[in-house]
C-alpha cells in the first residue's frame, strides 16, 4: 500500500541518528576542513563503531553469519527486509551531520558491495575478519584511473597471469581511504581488446609488494575524507585474492559485477547529498528567519522565502525518489533506472540548493565559521562520483528505450 | 512502512481506466476539442465504470475510497487525455465544496440525484479575477434579506455553465468580514445566472468555461450550504483536493507526452540514426522522466496526508509546486522532441502542452502556496 510513514522503531533510529550528526559530528565539520584529512585515531571513530555505524558500506545481500544488526533493522509485516529504507534514513542524517567524515567511517565501506556480490566464501572470511577487531580498519573500491573515470571499461590496469600469481600493475585515482585501507578492490584488464569481458576484481592487502600509495588530493571539499593515488608496480597477488575466483568470470560477470553494486550505492549517495542540502537549507531557514523575518522590507523576505520553498520541495521530491529506489533494493526488484533518477535528482536539487544558500546568506554565506560555504564546496562532487549527472542519464535513457 | 506499491484493487482500476482511455479518450480528443464538448456516449461509458465519486461516502453515493484513489484515476484518465479527463468530472470541484460545506442532509439530498451525464454536471462559480481563489479577497457578495440571499458578483473560470444544471457559488456574506463571511450557496442554472462570454481557453477545451455574473441574484435561504464549522479549514480541504486533482490530471499528461515523445525519438532518424541516440535527446528524456516521477511521489505524499486528515501539511502545497515545474518541463520537451513536427496538430503534445500550462493557471499562482509554504518552513525552522 503506497504509503511514506515511518514505523515508530523507524522513527526512534532516525532521532538517534539526527542526534549522533549534530552533537558529535558537525562540532569536528570545521576542524577537519581547516585540517582534513581525519587521521585514522581520531577519537570519533570509537564512538562511531559503538553506535553500529559504518560496518556496512553498502547495502543488499544477507547479514552475514555473526554480524551485528544494523541499527534499526526490521523486517516489515510481509517479513521483507527494511536494511536499504533504514539505510538511506542513514545516509542522509550522516552526511547531513558531516559527509567528509561519514565517508570515512571505518568498516568495509564502498568495498563491501563487490565483496557481498562477488567473493567466495573463503574470501569473505578473509576480508570482513580484517573488520571484526578493536582497533578500526578500512576497505576501498579502486577502479577509476587518470585516464578513465565515466569510461570504466576503458581501463588500462593489467594483470597477468604468472603461475600462482596475477601480476598486477597499474594507477588509480581519487580513491576514497586508499591510503589507509586495509583491503583495496582493485579492477584490472587481462586483455584490454576484451573490454570489459576481460576486467578482473582483485583482493589487495595493504603493505603487500608493490603496492604503493601516491599522492594524497587537495580537493574543494570533502576535504575530512582521504582521496589517494595507489599504484600497482609489478604487485603479485594469489589467485586466491581474484574476487569470486576464476569461474565467476567464466560468466562474463566482471564488468557486471561493478556496476550492479552501482544500483545499490547511487541511492545512497543520493541521500547523502540530501543530507547536505538540508543542513544548508537549515542554516539558511535559521539565518533568513532572524534576519528578514522583521529587520527588512517585506519584498526582499518575500523573494528570499520563494527561494526556500523551492529548495524544500526540491529536497523532499527527490527525498522521495531515493526512498523509491532503496525499497526497491528491499524487495530485490532491479532499480537500474531508479537508482540513476535519484542519484541524478538529488545532486542536481543539492547543488541548487547549497548554491542558493550560500547566497541567502550574503556576507556569512562565504565565511568559513558559518559552514555553508563548506557545503557548497563539499556537494559539487556528488554530481561527479558514483557516476556523473550525465552517466545517470544514459543509464536512465537507456533503461526508458527498453520498455518505451 | 515506506512502501509505493499500489494495491491489487489500485492496479485493477488503473488497468480499466487506462484501456478506457486508449479506447475511448485517446482516438476522439481532438474531435471533442473540436466541439469544445464531450458527447453523452462517452458520458455514458465512463459513467458505467461506476467511479465518478469514488472516494465520497456511500450516503452520497460514492463508494468510500481514498483520495489517493482518485489522484491515481485521474493520472490515468489524463494519460488518455487531460481535456477529456476534466469534462468527464463534471461534478468537480462542486461536490468536494458540497460534501464539505453542506450538512449531512444537505449532502445526501443533492449528491445522488447527479448523474453525469451531459444536463447532470455543476458549474463552479468561484474563482475571481486576481484574486483567483482566495476567498478573503471574493468581490461577489451575498446580503441576507429575509428569507432569502441576493447574489451579486463575478466568476471566471465558470466550468460547465452553458449547460449543467446547478452552479455552486462562492461568496462573502455581506456585514462579515473575514472566514466568518464565507458563503456557498446550490442554485439552480437558469438565465438569472447571467453567462457574459464563453472563455477561449488555451487548453482544456473540451470543457466549455465561461464567465458568469449575478446581478442581485434572489436565491432561496436553503441553497446556503450550512453544514460547516471552521470555515478556513474546510475550505482548506475542499480546494486543496481539486488543486491536487489538477495536479494529477497534470501528471498524466506529462506522463503521456514524455512517452508519445521518446517513442518517437527512436523511430526518427537523422545524421544516420535515431535521434534517441544523440544525448541531447535522450537526455531530455531523462530528466522529463525524474521530473514527472519526483512530483508523482510527492503528490501521492500529499494525497495520504489528506487522507489521513493533515489537508494543512506543508506537502500539499510543495506537491502542487513541484507538478508545475514537471508539467511544464514535460511536457515542452516533448514538442521539442518531435521538432516541427511536435508544433503541428498531427501529434497531441502540442496540445497537451497547451493543457498542462491550462491546468497550471487554474491551479493558480505559485506565489500563494509559496506564502503557505513559506509560512510552515519558518514556523518549523526548517527541520523535515
Amino acid at each position: 500500500m503506497i504509503d511514506f510513514e515511518l514505523s515508530d522503531a523507524q522513527k526512534n533510529v532516525l532521532a538517534l541518528l539526527r542526534w549522533f550528526a549534530k552533537e558529535k559530528l558537525r562540532p569536528l565539520s570545521l576542524e577537519y576542513d581547516k585540517h582534513g584529512p581525519i587521521p585514522p585515531d581520531a577519537p570519533i571513530f570509537k564512538e562511531v563503531k559503538a553506535m553500529g555505524l559504518g560496518m556496512r558500506g553498502g547495502v543488499g545481500g544477507e547479514r552475514r553469519k555473526g554480524e551485528e544488526p544494523e541499527v534499526g533493522e526490521e523486517k516489515d509485516k510481509r517479513g521483507t527486509s527494511q536494511l536499504a529504507r533504514i539505510a538511506i534514513l542513514g545516509a542522509e542524517e550522516m552526511a547531513y551531520g558531516d559527509a567528509g567524515i561519514m565517508i570515512s567511517f571505518p568498516g568495509p565501506g564502498l568495498a563491501d558491495p563487490p565483496v557481498r556480490r562477488m567473493a567466495t566464501e573463503e574470501q569473505k572470511e578473509m576480508f570482513y575478519s580484517s573488520f571484526q577487531k578493536e582497533e578500526p580498519a578500512w576497505g576501498a573500491f579502486a577502479l577509476t584511473e587518470p585516464g578513465a573515470g565515466s569510461d570504466v571499461a576503458g581501463i588500462s590496469s593489467t594483470a597477468v597471469k604468472d603461475g600462482d600469481y596475477y601480476i598486477i600493475n597499474g594507477t588509480k585515482v581519487f580513491i576514497t581511504n586508499g591510503a589507509r585501507a586495509e583491503w583495496v578492490v582493485w579492477f584490472a584488464t587481462v586483455d584490454k581488446k576484451l573490454g570489459r569481458e576481460g576486467h578482473r576484481a582483485f583482493l589487495i592487502r595493504k603493505g603487500t609488494e608493490g603496492f604503493k600509495v601516491g599522492k594524497i588530493e587537495k580537493k574543494m571539499g570533502l576535504r575530512a575524507s582521504e582521496t589517494a593515488e595507489l599504484v600497482c608496480d609489478d604487485c603479485r597477488v594469489h589467485v586466491s585474492q581474484l574476487l569470486g575466483g576464476e569461474n565467476y568470470y567464466k560468466q562474463k560477470e566482471g564488468f557486471k559485477g561493478a556496476m550492479g553494486t552501482f544500483d545499490m550505492t547511487r541511492p545512497m549517495v543520493g541521500a547523502m547529498a540530501l543530507g547536505i542540502a538540508r543542513a544548508a537549507y537549515e542554516k539558511a531557514v535559521e539565518f533568513t528567519k532572524e534576519a528578514y523575518e522583521t529587520k527588512r522590507p517585506l519584498n526582499e523576505y518575500q523573494s528570499i522565502m520563494e527561494r526556500l520553498v523551492t529548495i524544500r520541495r526540491k529536497i523532499d521530491a527527490a527525498r522521495l525518489l531515493a526512498w523509491r529506489a532503496a525499497w526497491m533494493i528491499d524487495l530485490g526488484k532491479p532499480n537500474s533506472k531508479e537508482a540513476s533518477m535519484a542519484k541524478a535528482y538529488c545532486a542536481q536539487v543539492a547543488l541548487e540548493a547549497c548554491n542558493t544558500c550560500v547566497e541567502i546568506m550574503g556576507s556569512k554565506g562565504i565565511e568559513r565559521d558559518h559552514l555553508v560555504e563548506k557545503w557548497f564546496r563539499d556537494i559539487k562532487v556528488f554530481d561527479i562520483f558514483e557516476g556523473t549527472g550525465q552517466i545517470q542519464r544514459l543509464v536512465i535513457s537507456r533503461r526508458i528505450y527498453e520498455y518505451i | 512502512m515506506v512502501d509505493f506499491e499500489p494495491t491489487e484493487e489500485q492496479k485493477l482500476m488503473i488497468e480499466t481506466i487506462h484501456d478506457f482511455a486508449s479506447s475511448e479518450i485517446r482516438e476522439n480528443m481532438r474531435e471533442y476539442e473540436k466541439e469544445e464538448d464531450l458527447d453523452d456516449e462517452i458520458r455514458k461509458k465512463f459513467a458505467e465504470l461506476g467511479l465518478h465519486l469514488l472516494e465520497f461516502p456511500s450516503e452520497v453515493g460514492g463508494q468510500n475510497l481514498s483520495f489517493l484513489d482518485r489522484v491515481l484515476l485521474s493520472e490515468e484518465l489524463a494519460w488518455g487525455d487531460p481535456g477529456v479527463a476534466r469534462a468527464l468530472m463534471n461534478l468537480l470541484p462542486a461536490a468536494y465544496f458540497i460534501q464539505y460545506f453542506a450538512t449531512a442532509e444537505q449532502a445526501k439530498n443533492i449528491l445522488p440525484s447527479l448523474s453525469i451525464s451531459e444536463k447532470g454536471g455543476i458549474a463552479t462559480a468561484l474563482y475571481e479575477e486576481l484574486s483567483h481563489a482566495d476567498p478573503l479577497q471574493f468581490k461577489t457578495r451575498a446580503k441576507k434579506s429575509g428569507k432569502k440571499f441576493i447574489i451579486s458578483g463575478k466568476k471566471v473560470l465558470v466550468d460547465f455553465a452553458n449547460n449543467s444544471k446547478y452552479v455552486l457559488i462562492g461568496a462573502m456574506e455581506e456585514g462579515s468580514s473575514g472566514w466568518e463571511g464565507l458563503r456557498f450557496f446550490l442554485v439552480e442554472n437558469d438565465e438569472r445566472v447571467k453567462k457574459v462570454s464563453k472563455t477561449d481557453k488555451l487548453g482544456l477545451r473540451a470543457t466549455p468555461t465561461y464567465t458568469v455574473e449575478f446581478e442581485n441574484l434572489e436565491v432561496e435561504e436553503d441553497s446556503l450550504l450550512r453544514g460547516a464549522e471552521d470555515l478556513k479549514k474546510t475550505y482548506n480541504l475542499a480546494i486543496s483536493k481539486w488543486n491536487l486533482l489538477l495536479a494529477s490530471l497534470s501528471v498524466g499528461a506529462s506522463r503521456a507526452a514524455f512517452e508519445y515523445s521518446a517513442k518517437y525519438s527512436k523511430e526518427r532518424n537523422a545524421f544516420g540514426q535515431p535521434i534517441s541516440q544523440f544525448q541531447a535527446i535522450s537526455f531530455m528524456v531523462a530528466d522529463m522522466a525524474t521530473l514527472i516521477d519526483s512530483s508523482r511521489l510527492l503528490l501521492w505524499k500529499a494525497a495520504r496526508e489528506i487522507d489521513k486528515g493533515n489537508a494543512d501539511s506543508i506537502d500539499v502545497p510543495l506537491a502542487l509546486l513541484q507538478t508545475m515545474e514537471a508539467g511544464f518541463l514535460a511536457t515542452s520537451s516533448s514538442v521539442q522532441i518531435l521538432g516541427g513536427h511536435g508544433y503541428i496538430q498531427d501529434h497531441p503534445v502540442e496540445k497537451w502542452m497547451r493543457d498542462v500550462r491550462t491546468i497550471s493557471n487554474y491551479i493558480g499562482q505559485p506565489f500563494t502556496f509559496i506564502n503557505s509554504a513559506g509560512e510552515e518552513i519558518i514556523k518549523s525552522g526548517g527541520q523535515k
